[in-house]
């Protein structure tokens, strides 16, 4: 019970979306399409929910090949990044909407409709708002309706498009933990699409990186932070120092720079210290090797250790690093 | 509290003084004239001349004619404008442009060429005779020419909602299962009721005033085809000033509150869109 | 954007359901726009060139045509005039009733061509309220030039200030605000700040109005007196000859306005055109 995508290709005009893209989505979990703006994130999960039409490749969903599926076929329950809620109904009947327009056979009967209806407010905690217009509640609880819509009509996969986009900064931190909190709850395999990096690491149980319609990477959370397979990857999540020698690119994360009063194998370089930003959980030492600007992040504790000061030398190793070949052109 | 909050921008005064200036000259002024002239009525006078059986009967055919012209207009209206938001066809650009004819022609020359092809001997009226149907000199004639005038009305209220609907909502539809026509009867045109509505009465409200385009296919029988603005033209040749005066009032206040719901439906049409 | 019709079948009806709605539409415009137009032609010319030309050129026509020109440029200045002062003033400050002034210049919207006609005849007609008063003073208003001229101004009063008050309001004061910091005069901050920025929208209700006001017939009718040769605009000399049976110097004339109507409708959709790409312009060079 999983959705395959084999060698699927889109174009929109001369534009290539997704280019020959393999990808299978696990069962029961969270998984998250993380890639910039453009990247075909957005594009693979319209394609699999129905609302898309790929060039070449297939969706396979339960071992059935979905190419003629119409979107209602495929059991897949979509959420939109602006919501998509039908303003002129209530929160109520914006949630019983997909069991309405079911033909006469198969439509539960009102009271189990309300009854569901209210099963759903509930799951996500909006009980009170059943009466209100879409209109007359915050963003994030126009998209927890939305969910709430989508999950109605019992779908096996959930499908959300940067579900949060919309939203303040402190209201998507409190709806992503959310989300894994209702995600471990009703163990409905979900794929999640975003741009943020943040977001895709604290809820997914799975990350597929993408970048210009291509998959660079998947694996967990703590693979693709911690040993990413490209040097896109490395660029793409959390910041990275870029050291060019002799042909080869080092990559580094700040929090890998270690720093030394002396010199021994495990700090062979001397750097400059530039400037000292100690405002925060960590401090930020910026940095000057040979042409390169680099940027370490140590405990207040090391800080106050070493006693830096702007303008004074230091010796600099990395205790975690990745080498690629230079690949010049890559978008972020 | 002052009269006005204060900017760094000149020309207040002088623009807002000659803003006042020729809206009372050209418009309140002659506006007041009319009810100067209606309070010289007496109340028996105003109530007999508006009551009488011949202003009643022109008040069914303009209000009557109008009703059903603005319902064939919110029907028409709202399948042009689909059909020009919705899809791509040789030739779209030119009858989008040709929407606004009516806005554009003069009505008194709609208003012989409507005559010109619905009169008996005249290109549809030739057809439609031996049928046993006449529309000009006829209340149908009338209908014909009011739908002609208010024909842009409900295409030009609907269109621009139509193309701002997001496709994202009827997607949403289309994902929970709806099929083609659920989705257009209970999400889409749901959306569109309050603009069709103020394109109905617009039109409404335009073609219970029209005189131009009908007096020449309506053939102007007292009793019969006898529309309202007619009836005070009428009254005006024979010098029956009050008269005219009394019909005209009636005809205004009907049209105020016209104006009144207009308003109160493009208001509630832009909340909704906020 | 690709096409929506074509891979995207959910969003979309059936192929024969789109070509019914499509014949239904163009059996509707075409039945109720393109045949009348098409009439107007066809019976203009039906006689021939000869007939067409002796109808237009007919000095009765020929002085009809002047008086509905002289009309309509006067209405298009003063109305223009008019919608630059209320636009200013509504849309630059902020005031008390400022809401009922606008309610206010849309009225003459709502009032019948007729009655629109008719407030003049009861205010300067003979037995008007100020009628002694004027043919003391052998002062002649209605059934002369100034009647016309004021019935047409109150038809196509609103036409430039409504098309100008929310334009100007969507554009804001910053720009002009920034000029004066910077000590421009108010007569400077309008001709290099606000008038390139409204001048399209400015055309667009000229065009509106010059197409209403060569047009009107209702108010015109009621204040003009029809005397030919003096005070009859081209609409009425329509009237006269059709009512006279002269069917193709009738049509003759109203081919006239027919083409220009098509002309003001060519011109309006190329001025939109203009708008929308200024408006674009606009957005992507914040």
């Amino acid at each position: 019970m999983t959705i395959s995508v084999d060698h699927l290709t889109k174009r929109f005009g001369g534009f290539t979306a997704l280019d020959d893209i393999s990808l299978t989505i696990p069962d029961g979990k969270l998984t998250a399409l993380l890639g910039p703006s453009g990247s075909g994130k957005t594009t693979l999960l319209r394609c699999i929910a129905g609302l898309e039409r790929a060039n070449g490749g297939t969706i396979t969903i339960d071992g059935v090949v979905s190419e003629a599926a119409s979107p209602a076929e495929r059991g897949v329950g979509f959420v939109f990044q602006h919501y998509a809620l039908f303003r002129h109904m209530t929160v109520a009947e914006n949630i019983a909407f997909g069991l309405e327009v079911r033909p006469k056979e198969s439509r539960p009967s009102k009271e189990a409709i309300s009854a569901k209806v209210c099963k759903l407010l509930e799951l996500v905690q909006l009980d009170w708002a059943s009466g209100r217009l879409p209109h007359q509640l915050s963003g994030g609880q126009r998209q927890r309706i939305a969910l709430a819509r989508a999950l109605a009509v019992e779908p096996k996969y959930l499908l959300l498009d940067e579900p949060f986009g919309a939203l303040d900064a402190q209201v998507r931190k409190e709806l992503r933990r959310w989300l894994r909190r209702l995600h471990d709850e009703v163990h409905i395999t979900t794929i999640l699409v975003t741009h943020d990096q943040e977001e895709a690491l604290e809820v997914a149980d799975q990350v597929v990186v993408f970048n210009g319609g291509k998959v660079e990477q998947v694996g967990t959370p703590e693979d693709v932070y911690h040993a990413p397979a490209t040097p896109f990857v490395h660029q793409f999540l959390g910041t990275v120092n870029v050291l060019s020698r002799e042909g080869v690119h080092t990559y580094v994360r700040p929090h890998d720079v270690s720093l030394s009063h002396t010199a021994d194998d495990d700090h062979p370089l001397v750097a400059t210290i530039v400037a000292i930003n100690a405002a925060g959980p960590v401090v930020r030492v910026d940095l000057r090797y040979a042409d390169t600007s680099l940027e370490a992040v140590i405990p207040h504790a090391e800080r106050a250790r070493l006693e830096l000061v702007a303008g004074g030398t230091v010796h600099i190793g990395f205790s975690r690093s990745a080498k690629f070949d230079p690949t010049p052109d890559y978008a972020i | 509290m002052h009269f006005r909050s204060h900017s760094v921008l000149p020309g207040f005064g002088p623009t807002l003084g000659i803003t006042v200036l020729y809206l009372s000259l050209i418009v309140l002024i002659p506006l007041g004239a009319l009810v100067l002239k209606t309070s010289e009525l007496t109340w028996t006078v105003f109530w007999s001349t508006v009551t009488d059986p011949r202003v009643l009967a022109s008040y069914r055919l303009s209000f009557g004619a109008a009703a059903i012209a603005a319902l064939i207009n919110a029907v028409f209206g709202v399948i042009v404008a689909w059909v020009l938001v919705r899809y791509r066809f040789p030739g779209k650009a030119l009858i989008d442009a040709l929407v606004d004819l009516p806005f554009a022609l003069p009505t008194a020359v709609a208003g012989i060429a409507l005559t010109a092809l619905y009169a008996p001997n005249g290109w549809l009226g030739q057809l439609l005779t031996p049928l046993g149907i006449k529309v000009a000199y006829d209340w149908k004639g009338v209908v014909v020419a009011l739908t002609f005038i208010g024909l842009p009305f409900v295409v030009r209220t609907v269109q621009p909602i139509l193309e701002e609907l997001g496709k994202d909502v009827e997607e949403a539809a289309v994902s929970l299962g709806a099929n083609r026509w659920q989705t257009i009867t209970r999400v889409i045109l749901p959306e569109l009721w309050p603009a069709i509505l103020t394109g109905f009465a617009l039109a409404f409200a335009r073609a219970v005033g029209e005189y131009g385009s009908v007096v020449f296919i309506s053939g102007n029988l007292p009793m019969k085809t006898e529309i309202t603005p007619l009836l005070i033209i009428t009254k005006l040749e024979q010098y029956e000033y009050a008269q005219a005066t009394a019909i005209a009032v009636v005809m205004l206040v009907v049209s105020f509150i016209l104006l009144l719901l207009i308003n109160l439906l493009q208001h509630w049409i832009s909340r909704r869109r906020a | 954007m690709n096409s929506p019709v074509a891979d995207k079948p959910h969003l979309t009806e059936p192929a024969w359901v789109r070509r019914i709605l499509i014949g239904i539409v163009l059996g509707f415009l075409g039945l109720f726009l393109f045949l009348p137009l098409t009439v107007v032609f066809v019976e203009a010319f039906r006689a021939g060139l000869g007939v067409w030309w002796a109808a237009v050129s007919d000095p009765v026509a020929w002085h009809a045509i002047r008086l509905s020109v002289t009309v309509t440029i006067l209405c298009v200045v003063l109305n223009g005039l008019f919608g630059l002062c209320a636009a200013w003033a509504i849309t630059r400050f902020r005031f008390v009733g400022k809401g009922f002034l606008i309610s206010l210049i849309d009225l003459p919207f709502a009032v019948s061509p007729v009655i629109s006609g008719l407030i003049f005849v009861l205010l300067f007609g003979a037995q008007g309220v100020m009628g002694d008063w004027l043919s003391d003073r052998d002062i002649q208003i209605i059934f002369a030039l100034p009647g016309i001229l004021l019935a047409t101004l109150f038809v196509t009063f609103p036409f430039v200030a409504r098309e100008l008050i929310p334009l100007m309001e969507a554009q804001g004061t910053e720009e002009e605000e920034a000029a004066r910091v910077l000590g421009a005069s108010g007569w400077t901050i309008f001709r290099r700040i606000t008038l390139p920025a409204i001048r399209w929208g400015l055309l667009y209700g000229c065009i509106l109005c010059s197409a209403r006001a060569l047009g009107e017939f209702g108010a015109v009718s009621v204040v003009s007196g029809h005397i030919r040769g003096q005070t009859n605009t081209l609409p009425l000399h329509i009237e006269i000859l059709y009512n006279e049976y002269q069917f193709a110097a009738s049509f003759a004339c109203a081919s006239l306005l027919s083409l220009l109507a098509l002309l003001t409708l060519v011109a309006k959709r190329f001025v939109e055109w203009r708008m929308n790409q200024h408006q674009s312009h606009l957005k992507t060079t914040p």
